[in-house]
């Protein structure tokens, strides 16, 4: 296997750490806003406050970048990291 | 220096190739990845996997068992969430009568909680006293229809239920006033009716037909035909909101989010009207990327989100696509129900608790909903 190639994997695998790191917040996040939760913030009659609204919003942001952001950027960084590697094979070859 | 500009060229060319690569493929990504991590449990739900639905049930079930709060939750929003878990824990018990055991005990917990004097406070203040002390009065106090329904669906799972007596009389009143109601509507709340509310009263009446064993009443035919004519628009489809029992005027505008309650409420009495209401909330439905949502406001009309829509984003609201969800299982519709289901968990968070399935951002509340939508099949 060449130093190019071994490179290439190193990085992808990198990413891959990184996107599941990425999943296993998002899970942790979740089971502990349910435990928080356990019927006592989320009721629709429970308002007067705003602190279950701004942790609600602030999970969900959170949690639409897991969907809408965080996969789209993973692709990117890997397209790089792929086409990084095909051009030092093209600069080998020359 | 030909060299070196060529040089140029070709570095600008390759960032230029690797930079419509990268849009290309996080275009793709965008396109393909959330439709297909959101929509991964929607051909469960729709098929009726008893697993997925078991793991939500049990948790709805829980909650009931767990809250002893009472003082706190209360009114008009834990009504509907007990009415709720009772609904979707009954259609389970339906589906699955192994489950009765299971289930039936939460769901006269649910009831008992549900019938307390306390929740109903706020239609007591709105008519000045209590319409379970009135079911003799010419008042409409359709409200009443939506515990109503629930305790016929406890009647139908568990005959022996301590509600049958109050069962039976709730229900004969809103019989009678349905019958007599000169369009097809009454009143809620003194000077407002709603078409969905009524909805609520014929669901009612024809579950407790179902438990008791008793004929389909006479009347409903008639009571159909002058509520598809009067209460239906023709140009959209949606449900007027609101209307004037006495001279059948139109008010509000016709709207999704009770066009959507409406539909869910016919899945337990007439198959055809599912199928019309949810082949208008499948023309108002607004998708991007697959996720989808329902309009609230038909063509033609415009307004801001209320206690009957929650809130308006984008013209699509939280009630009309959530309800949306039960309607389109019930007629069998894929299309919006994996729209919509993808939307739901994107919104929703399916999140793991005590073995179980939870909504993260729904609470009590949002989590008995949907298991009745989840849940709701066609009569």
């Amino acid at each position: 296997m060449s130093a190019a190639l071994r490179s290439l994997l190193r990085d992808l695998a990198s990413r891959a750490a990184g996107l599941a790191a990425w999943l296993v917040v998002h899970w942790l996040l979740g089971r502990w806003l349910v435990d928080w939760d356990a019927g006592q913030h989320l009721l629709v009659g429970d308002r007067g406050t705003t602190a279950p609204l701004a942790v609600l919003l602030g999970f969900l942001a959170f949690h639409l970048a897991t969907y809408f952001l965080v996969p789209p950027l993973v692709a990117i960084s890997c397209v790089q990291a792929v086409a990084h590697y095909v051009e030092e094979r093209r600069a080998q070859a020359h | 220096m030909t060299d070196e500009r060529a040089g140029g060229v070709g570095r600008r060319s390759t960032r230029v190739t690797r930079g419509a690569l990268s849009l290309a493929v996080s275009c793709l990504v965008v396109a393909v990845v959330p439709r297909l991590v959101a929509g991964r449990d929607a051909s469960a739900w729709l098929e009726g996997d008893l697993t997925t639905q078991v793991a939500l049930a049990d948790q709805v079930a829980a909650f009931v068992v767990r809250d002893e709060q009472g003082a706190r939750f209360e009114g008009q929003w834990a009504l509907v969430t007990y009415q709720m878990t009772i609904l979707g824990l009954g259609q389970l018990v339906r589906a699955h009568p192994e489950l009765r055991a299971r289930y039936v005990p939460a769901m006269e917990l649910a009831a008992t909680r549900m019938m307390r004097r306390e929740q109903r406070a706020w239609a007591a203040r709105a008519w000045g006293s209590d319409g379970l002390l009135h079911l003799d009065a010419a008042r409409g106090d359709a409200w009443m229809c939506w515990p109503d329904l629930a305790i016929s669906m406890l009647r139908l799972v568990h005959p022996e239920t301590a509600f049958a007596r109050q069962n039976d009389r709730v229900t004969a009143a809103l019989a009678r006033r349905l019958a007599h109601a000169p369009h097809a509507l009454i009143e809620t709340y003194p000077g407002s009716s709603f078409p969905t509310d009524v909805a609520a009263c014929v669901a009612a009446v024809s579950l407790h037909a179902r438990a008791t064993g008793a004929p389909r009443p006479g009347w409903l035919a008639r009571w159909e035909r002058e509520y598809r004519a009067r209460w239906i628009d023709p140009r959209t489809g949606y449900l007027w909101q609101q209307g004037d029992w006495r001279t059948g005027a139109h008010r509000d505008a016709p709207r999704g989010s009770g066009t959507a309650v409406a539909a869910y409420f016919f899945t337990f009495v007439d198959v055809a009207l599912v199928k019309d209401l949810e082949r208008a909330l499948a023309r108002h439905e607004s998708s991007l990327l697959g996720f989808g949502a329902v309009r609230e406001y038909a063509e033609g009309h415009a307004g801001p989100g209320d206690v009957d829509s929650g809130p308006v984003v984008l013209g699509v609201s939280v009630t009309a696509t959530g309800f949306a969800l039960g309607a389109a299982r019930a007629a069998g519709d894929r299309a919006l129900f994996t729209d919509v289901m993808r939307t739901t968990h994107l919104f929703g968070v399916p999140t793991g608790r005590d073995g179980g399935t939870w909504f993260a951002t729904g609470g009590p509340f949002g989590n008995a909903l949907l298991l009745a939508q989840l849940t709701a099949s066609a009569p």
